[in-house]
């Protein structure tokens, strides 16, 4: 035993280094979110005590809630509106044998590798044509829309694993396609409507190219993007304690959420991507 | 299992019609746009002015984009070399003998779950921050001061240290596949070879690489298509620094830009904007057909 984990040393040396270069990096930022810019620029964190200023001016000067409730809009209700897209196409795509179920299936493939830079311009032209732009609802859209095909490719495994036996017993108890599908299909494939989500929501919330796009403006502005802006004026007036606190306000959400469901995450990245 | 068409076409309707409204209408639209000479974003089609290649002329000849695309090809090998390295490195220990490889995963993962917006301004205003960042720190105590004075984010360098903190975000995600992929491969092919003697080394190219073609051609598929549409990092670490601009963010700058930018004088243009788009997309379609060609699919089995 004692010589296998002599032999295990040099495996441990680069997991050890990332671990202290996260911790550092977490760490430091942490206190300096907590320090005076004085004390960051003298190394000496937290030698005035602990700031907490620097977390409530963000609030109270910088209207950093109402960039976190913009934020948890665009998130829940994209979450919900892919998944309640995603859902039932997967479904068909999964269960139901068709003419044309291969095509689609392609179809959605292909739309994942369709880059945001390619389509922007004209769906851009397509919001203002039609009035939709300005609003919170607009990026709602776009994100449901942008995410339907990654939902509808994720989820038709998930469908396609469960036994036909489920829609036959509800059938025989007289249930419709379409109640078989919420009162019996949904439930056997909640951990895979679930995952996804956990996926959309790191997504969403971190999402910058379609925000910097669609909602750019005071009222509709994400919290990322918001953050680039009080970072901005920050380092202009020289505000290094606020600069770290912002970053804190950004990052905590998707740090908790990650804590309680890494492994599902890891499960799902793995599953999806061994054979390509 | 068969259902009424009906139901058939309820289910599937929205996520088709999304398909045809969002993914193929703007694409068709973004393609014909790059032939055309369009005066505004909002441009109708009948003010629109028919100019042949004359949009992918003009790119042909703009120094911004030509450096751009230096630019990114640039990160697609620097930073792809950087992502590989260490993503081959973390996944062959992380199938090894190790304690505790969920706590590794979720660790090595970790920051490609952090916003990008976060992660660019503690790259930028702790790590490589020239009076109290990290490494300036470090170098200080090693007494290394030719390193210490290193100004990361001056002109210079600004490119190089992006291509790091990016990387740094990415490793975790290509790790997670190819971790999966070489946990595929049977263990008695490696139980053979260290019963023959093979060294670390010999196992990793003569077992792991030829039996991993598959998941690494994938992989590097992948890659191509994140650093093909490198956008995010240019705007939130570069902040418009013309030596950080990529092929995506020069069509931002030329079809949304605000103004203010080194840009202002090679000038709005959603025409060539649109070319653009269609460049890297053509670009990347290439790209994949070649690295297919250079790592065709493998018949083995096992």
């Amino acid at each position: 035993m004692r010589n296998k984990g002599l032999r295990l040393l040099p495996a441990y040396v680069p997991l050890a280094a990332w671990l202290a270069f996260s911790v550092v990096l977490f760490g430091w930022v942490i206190l300096a979110s907590l320090s005076t810019t004085r004390d960051i620029f003298t190394n000496s964190l937290l030698g005035s005590g602990i700031q907490l200023s620097n977390y409530t001016d963000l609030f109270k000067q910088q209207e950093m809630g109402r960039y976190f409730l913009n934020s948890i809009i665009y998130t829940v209700a994209s979450c919900a509106g892919i998944a309640l897209v995603a859902a039932p196409a997967a479904y068909i795509l999964g269960r139901v044998k068709f003419r044309g179920s291969g095509f689609l299936n392609l179809l959605f493939v292909s739309a994942m590798s369709i880059p945001g830079i390619l389509i922007s311009i004209p769906l851009f032209s397509l919001f203002v044509g039609l009035k939709l732009t300005g609003s919170i609802a607009t990026l709602v859209l776009i994100y449901i829309c942008t995410n339907v095909p990654f939902g509808v490719f994720f989820l038709t495994g998930f469908f396609s694993s469960i036994p036909k036996e489920f829609e036959e017993s509800a059938a025989i108890d007289g249930c419709g396609p379409i109640k078989a599908f919420v009162k019996v299909i949904l439930p056997v494939a909640q951990p895979g409507i679930i995952t996804l989500t956990i996926f959309n929501f790191l997504g969403v919330w971190n999402e910058y190219f379609y925000a910097l796009i669609f909602a750019n403006d005071e009222g509709t502005r994400t919290l990322a993007l918001a953050l680039q802006s009080i970072v901005y004026g920050y380092s202009n007036t020289g505000n290094y304690g606020g600069i770290f606190a912002a970053c804190m306000v950004v990052f905590l959400p998707s740090f908790i959420v990650y804590l309680f469901v890494s492994k599902r995450i890891i499960a799902g990245i793995t599953i999806g991507s061994v054979k390509g | 299992m068969k259902l009424k068409k009906s139901v058939i076409a309820l289910f599937l309707g929205p996520a088709v019609a999304i398909y045809l409204v969002i993914f193929l209408y703007p694409t068709l639209r973004t393609f014909a746009m790059s032939f055309y000479d369009i005066p505004s974003l909002s441009s109708k089609v009948a003010e629109w002015t028919f100019i042949g290649w004359d949009n992918y002329a003009t790119l042909s000849r703009s120094p911004y984009f030509l450096d751009s695309v230096k630019n990114v090809l640039g990160i697609w090998a620097i930073g792809g070399a950087l992502i590989f390295a260490f993503a081959f490195l973390f996944a062959v220990i992380l199938t090894s003998d190790v304690r505790g490889k969920g706590f590794w995963r979720s660790l090595i993962f970790l920051p490609n779950t952090v916003s990008a917006v976060v992660l660019s301004v503690v790259w930028l205003h702790y790590v490589f921050n020239s009076s109290y960042g990290l490494l300036t720190t470090l170098f200080e105590k090693l007494g290394l001061t030719a390193l210490a004075d290193i100004q990361w984010t001056d002109n210079e360098h600004i490119y190089y240290s992006m291509i790091i903190a990016f990387s740094f975000g990415s490793i975790g995600y290509f790790m997670l596949i190819l971790n999966a992929g070489i946990g595929r491969i049977p263990t008695d092919y490696y139980e053979a070879a260290t019963l023959d003697g093979a060294s670390v080394w010999t196992k990793f190219f003569r077992i792991t690489m030829p039996l991993l073609r598959d998941v690494f051609r994938t992989t590097l598929v992948l890659w191509t298509i994140t650093a093909f549409n490198f956008f995010v990092w240019s705007a939130t670490f570069g902040l418009d620094d013309p030596h950080t601009v990529t092929p995506g963010y020069y069509m931002y700058q030329k079809v949304f830009g605000k103004g203010g930018s080194v840009y202002l004088e090679d000038s709005f243009n959603v025409g060539a904007g649109a070319g653009v788009g269609i460049l890297i997309t053509v670009a990347t379609i290439a790209a994949a057909v070649l690295i297919g060609r250079l790592f065709p699919k493998d018949r083995l089995e096992y």
